[in-house]
Order: C-alpha cells, then structure tokens, then sequence
C-alpha cells in the first residue's frame, strides 16, 4: 500500500500487526511505546523521521484509548496527572532546546542512544532485581516493591514553602491528598519535580517518557502498580500530542499509516488494559523490566552498528530483537489473561 | 485522497497540523466508543441469555 506523505510502500497487514503489539504493551504497561513504534517502521522502510513522527502520532492515539480505558477501570488519577504537567511541560521544551544545541555539535544521535541504554538498563535491571529480592524475603508484604520505605520517606517530605497565598483563595497549602493513589498528604512539589524530569528526558528521547514515569511513580512515590499504568498514560497524552504537533508543523507524520495502526493498537489495547486486572501487579512488573532490557540490548546493538561499516547489519538484528522481545510479551499478556479468566470460571459457583 | 493529503500539507501547515492532530484523538476517541458500545452490548446480550424465564401464574 502506498502512503504519499511518508513516500513509501509498506505491507499493512505489518502496520496491523505493529499496531496490536503497541496497543497490547501500552495498555499493560502504561508506556507509549515509542522506541517499539519507531524501531518497527524503521524496519518496514518508512523515512526515519516519518518513523518518529507517525509514531507519536500513534503513541497519542493509543495512549487517549488507554487512558479512557484505565479511568474505567479506576486506575487514572487524575489530581496527580495534572500536577505532574506543571513540570512536564516546561521539562520537554528545556530538553528541545538542548537537542537542538547538541543537533548543531552533531552528537545528538550517540549522545541519545547512550542516554537510552543506560536509561533501560539501570530501570530493567532495577526492576528484575526488585523482584528477585521481595520473593526471596519472607518478610515482604505480598505485591510490596523493595522501596516501600523509601517510597513513605518521600510522601513524608515537607517542602517549603507550606503554603502561599492565592487571590480569592486565601492561604492555600502546598500539600494535596491523593486518594486514587493512596497517599494521604504530598508536598506538589513532588510530583512537580518528578513531571519536570520525565518531561526532560521525554523531550531530550523524542519518547513519551512513560517507561521512566511508570517505575517513578511505583518505586519512588509508592503509587500502586495499576495506577500508576493509568496516571502515566494520561501524561503520555499530553507529550505525545504536542510531539505529534510538533512533527506534524515539519510535515513528518503519515496520518494514514497512523489511522491504520491506531485502529489495531485499539484492538490490543482492550487486552492490555483488561489483562492489567487479572494479573498481579509483581508479574506486571517484572515483565515490564525485562521488556525495556529487551530494549537496553536492542539500542545498545543498534549504537554498536554505527562503529563500523561491516557490523551494520546489527541495526537489523536491533529492530528483530526489539520486536521479538515485544511480540513474545503480547502473547505471554493473553496467556496470562485466558488463564486468569479460566480460573475464575472454575472458582465460580455453579448453577443449579 | 492521495492528492489532498499531499497538496493541502503542503499549503496550509498550521491547519495541516492541527488537522493531524485532530484526526488522531478524534479517532481515537471514536475507537474508544466503539470498544465500549462492543463491551456493553455483549454484557447486555449475556445476561440477556442467562435470564431464567418466570413460571406461569
């Protein structure tokens, strides 16, 4: 099939398939998918920057689907989200104008795939390390990440100011209570920060920022899992969208490509948010961590092409492990979920 | 199609943009209503099936 904008021809039934695995893994684990998204199309032989522009696009798409889905389920709050952009927006045009200074030096691809690697690696290897150590303590809460403590320090904080004062308002405090997530009282400058340094590395990756906020949010501020998944799928709106924009002003999105893939990513996300009730929120984890070591292998074969001209078939092999990684996720997501909902069908009572 | 997706990026950038933009979450939204329209009307057909019928006065 032919896409004009992006000047290429690409088999749809790849852009299906490409869109029900980021639909799956978005709704499951609450990230944007960008670096799958962008790796695939590369592979398929859509223009790289067409490739990170319809991918943002998609990445918005999915992520308004998820949201509203997770809101559903209860898993969205809201309150955090909103606080969350005061400096996630700021955080994403700060990280603009440094890619743009490093675009100008010419180091701006290395300078990228290096942040990413490390990035993936330290959060993969966090995560999986996370698991390991709760299962094999004994005194561990059950579905209780190794930072608990850390996560109650950090909600403990007092952060001056305490409060300001608001024309109309009065004296406003700087502390909010978010019951969706649990927490009784944070300081906002929290979140604010937390928004602000997501935002940065978002802008600085040309990503979503939702495989960083997701792990943030549960080993940092002690949200639980499921929301988590949600809250961060919400601002994943909010920077896919203006990075859709963005490209769109550069003429780098293929809206048709994108209105494809979206209508599968919908598909796959109805399994993905769905699967995030059946299954515990340990198992979510520990898939999550081992998918973005998936992708810390993937970037780091992909730098490692670029040294020279005889390993650059690793590229390649790059995007295979990348979607391999990715598509081995899906189907272990909807074996979980058919074998979830079979043992609640044998708990049930039967009728008479 | 192919023509207006070309020639109308190209003259009209800011309104090409917004109209991305636009398409995308309103499709998405779209989607999202069509999966809970499919969602609603299965349960409904469900318990629809598994009403027993009253006895006869």
């Amino acid at each position: 099939m032919w896409f004009p904008n992006a000047e290429v021809t690409v088999n749809p039934a790849l852009l299906l398939l490409l869109g029900v695995m980021v639909g799956t893994l978005s709704g499951f684990f609450g990230v944007g998918g960008g670096f799958l998204i962008t790796g695939g199309l590369l592979i398929f032989g859509v223009p790289p920057v067409f490739a990170v522009g319809t991918g943002l696009a998609l990445i918005m798409g999915s992520s308004i689907i998820n949201t509203l889905k997770h809101r559903h389920l209860g898993n969205v709050d809201l309150r955090l989200g909103l606080i969350m952009l005061i400096g996630t927006i700021p955080g994403v045009f700060l990280a603009e104008r440094l890619n743009s200074s490093l675009e100008a030096a010419g180091i701006i691809g290395p300078v990228i795939r290096y942040v990413y690697i490390v990035l993936l690696a330290a959060l993969g290897g966090f995560i999986i390390y996370d698991h390991f150590k709760q299962r094999r303590n004994p005194a561990a809460t059950a579905g209780e990440v190794s930072t608990a403590s850390l996560a109650r320090r950090v909600q403990g904080l007092r952060i001056p100011p305490h409060a300001f004062w608001l024309p109309g308002f009065g004296r406003v405090p700087t502390y909010v209570a978010l019951p969706v997530s649990g927490i009784d009282q944070l300081s906002v400058f929290i979140p604010i920060i937390v928004g602000f340094s997501v935002g940065f590395f978002a802008g600085l990756l040309g990503a979503g920022g939702g495989f960083l906020l997701m792990p943030v949010l549960i080993f940092g501020l002690g949200v639980p899992t499921t929301v988590a998944i949600g809250t961060d799928l919400f601002q994943i709106v909010v920077t896919g969208s203006w990075g859709t924009f963005i490209y769109a002003l550069s003429h780098n999105v293929d809206p048709l490509m994108a209105v494809i893939m979206l209508g599968a990513a919908s598909v796959g996300s109805q399994l993905g948010t769905a699967a995030t009730a059946f299954v515990e929120p340990a198992r979510i984890r520990i898939l999550y961590g081992v998918t973005i070591m998936g992708g810390s292998v993937s970037v780091a074969l992909d730098q490692v092409s670029t040294f020279s001209d005889s390993v650059e078939f690793l590229s390649t092999l790059a995007s295979v492990v990348l979607l391999t990684v990715a598509g081995a996720m899906c189907l272990i997501i909807a074996a979980m979920m058919i074998r979830a909902k079979r043992e609640s069908r044998e708990l049930a009572p039967a009728d008479d | 199609m192919n023509e207006f997706l070309t020639s109308y990026s190209s003259g009209h950038t800011l309104l090409w943009a917004l109209l991305i933009t636009g398409v995308v979450a309103a499709s998405a939204i779209g989607l999202s209503l069509f999966w809970t329209g499919v969602f609603r009307s299965a349960a409904a057909l469900r318990r629809h099936q598994s009403k027993t019928p009253e006895d006869g006065g």
